[in-house]
């Protein structure tokens, strides 16, 4: 078992990366990795519910969110500053989230033994 | 000596990253480390195409990694799944010869022998 942190960069419907990122994030942690989710930048959009599925033109991939828990990913964070720049709080988002700055991602990145970046 | 798994996400078409993938590679093997796997992933596996129409001024950098994997018994792997979705590898049209179908699960377990990812 590795520690390995996810790093989600993209907004949600940026081509697939997203999309396969949860597929990889769910892939690891079903093998019993420690897995540790931290959506910066855009990537805090994929944390809000879709009102209109209907209308994007392509999956909404985003409700397999709460399977996370399910696979016991260990942890999941959003970075403080792009909840601010976003205008988002934890309470909107779908699944539970930790709120931490820079420097406490940064920290917990220097925990890990492995880091992939989406 | 550390064990490193080489991990191919960014896109494999006109630019450099297979050539940065081998270049790695070559350098770690000098050093003396050990590769466990190359993985291709999300839009890299555009480079398992087996009939890609190459013009003739371009280097066939995924032909070169091939060679250099099956040289040092390295696994080069792919995400079957991804590479079916876009339609890069079908039942009539298999994978180049040299790259090998895995899924992510098979990808999860082997980072359990690994000391390092190297991104690409």
């Amino acid at each position: 078992m590795k520690k390995i942190a996810v790093l989600l960069s993209h907004s949600p419907f940026d081509g697939a990366m997203s999309r396969e990122a949860h597929d990889m994030i769910m892939a690891l942690a079903a093998v019993e990795h420690q897995v540790t989710v931290i959506y910066q930048d855009a990537a805090v959009l994929q944390l809000l519910p879709v009102h209109s599925a209907a209308m994007l033109g392509c999956k909404d991939y985003t409700p397999a969110q709460k399977l996370f828990e399910l696979y016991e990913v260990a942890a999941v964070v959003a970075n403080t500053s792009a909840l601010q720049r976003y205008q988002m709080v934890p309470e909107q988002c779908l699944i539970a989230v930790t709120a931490l700055s820079d420097q406490d991602i940064q920290t917990l990145l220097a925990q890990q033994q492995h880091i992939l970046r989406f | 000596m550390a064990v490193f798994a080489l991990y191919v996400q960014s896109s494999t078409y006109a630019c450099p990253t297979l050539a940065s993938v081998l270049r790695f590679a070559k350098a770690a093997l000098l050093q003396h480390h050990q590769l466990d796997h190359i993985f291709f992933y999300q839009d890299a596996v555009q480079a398992i195409v087996a009939n890609a129409d190459l013009p003739a001024d371009e280097p066939d950098s995924a032909a070169l990694l091939i060679t250099f994997c099956q040289q040092h018994d390295i696994p080069l792997l792919y995400c079957v799944t991804a590479a079916e979705k876009r339609g890069f590898v079908t039942a009539a049209a298999p994978a180049r010869i040299g790259f090998i179908a895995a899924g992510l699960a098979e990808f999860a377990m082997r980072l359990d022998a690994v000391d390092q990812v190297v991104q690409f």
